[in-house]
């Protein structure tokens, strides 16, 4: 994709729109695992989510953002 | 600790303040810009920190920093954005936010961005400065009096700084220099009246006394 002014601003609408949402998932996530008592399968199931999270993240930034 | 968290995403803002409750804090949420504005605007004495969204309904979170800072309210400001892009980052800081956060973030990074926030002095200093007909913008390098830009190099423009975060005082020789001037100056040296004298020279107008003083045997005044 040429990279014009009219690509690079929708590329900059998704990654904010891609970003606010994994926010959303992340901070889900991580509130629920202040509290001790989630503990075992679950609390590992919930860091796997906040890990992924920044994964995706990561690609975003890779692929949609200019630095 | 107090704090009013500004973000129109209405399952982080339930989601964030939630976990800042749980570590201990007190949390207003606020999901408008205008109404953010205003409501910082009336009560910042009573928040320790602000933490605003960049992205808001009806003034976004850059444009309400800017307004804080110009009415001279310091409550330290965390900027959440879902923005990773440099200019974007640069930006915000010069308008006046203390630190700023990228979405999706981790609470346990957002946590110690807080603590750390918290652990500066209560009195910030301001962007903007003022003394008699100078404004100084620290952030942006620029220096205007009575409206007019003012064309300081890098040195005089440090040393003029250093005067309008002091006014009033008597700053002598070995304090400017101390503060200005690496180890290698010592205070045999004139190049602190080199400089003022250089500085001068773009401040007054001709016929008219010294906006920088001079205290005889003593040092250096600018009034307020």
């Amino acid at each position: 994709m040429t990279d014009t002014p009219e690509t690079s601003r929708i590329s900059s609408e998704i990654a904010h729109t891609m970003r606010t949402s994994l926010a959303v998932i992340q901070m889900n996530s991580e509130v629920v695992l202040i509290n001790p008592q989630i503990e075992g399968e679950t609390r590992a199931l919930l860091q796997s989510n906040a890990a992924e999270v920044q994964k995706i993240s990561k690609i975003i930034g890779e692929l949609l953002e200019k630095r | 600790m107090r704090i009013v968290l500004v973000e129109d995403e209405v399952k982080l803002a339930k989601a964030l303040s939630q976990g800042l409750i749980q570590k201990g804090y007190a949390v207003d949420v606020v999901n408008d810009g205008i109404k953010a504005l205003s409501r910082i605007s009336l009560n910042h004495i009573d928040y320790d920190l602000i933490i605003l969204d960049l992205s808001l309904p009806g003034m976004d979170g850059a444009s309400i920093t800017a307004k804080l800072r110009e009415k001279n309210i310091t409550t330290p400001i965390l900027i959440l954005t879902a923005r990773n892009e440099t200019k974007s980052k640069i930006d915000l800081l010069l308008s006046g936010a203390d630190d700023y956060i990228v979405k999706p973030f981790s609470f346990d990074e957002l946590c110690a961005r807080i603590s750390a926030i918290l652990r500066r002095p209560t009195e910030m200093v301001p962007v903007i400065l003022k003394a008699q007909d100078i404004e100084m913008n620290s952030a942006e390098r620029r220096v205007y009096k009575a409206g007019k830009l003012l064309g300081l190099t890098l040195k005089e423009f440090v040393l003029l700084e250093y005067f309008m975060r002091n006014t009033n005082k008597v700053i002598n020789r070995e304090e400017l220099l101390s503060h200005l001037w690496d180890f290698n100056y010592t205070s045999f040296s004139n190049v602190v009246d080199v400089h003022i004298k250089n500085l001068r020279k773009k401040l007054d107008q001709v016929g008219e006394k010294n906006l920088i003083e001079t205290v005889r045997g003593t040092g250096y005044r600018l009034e307020s």
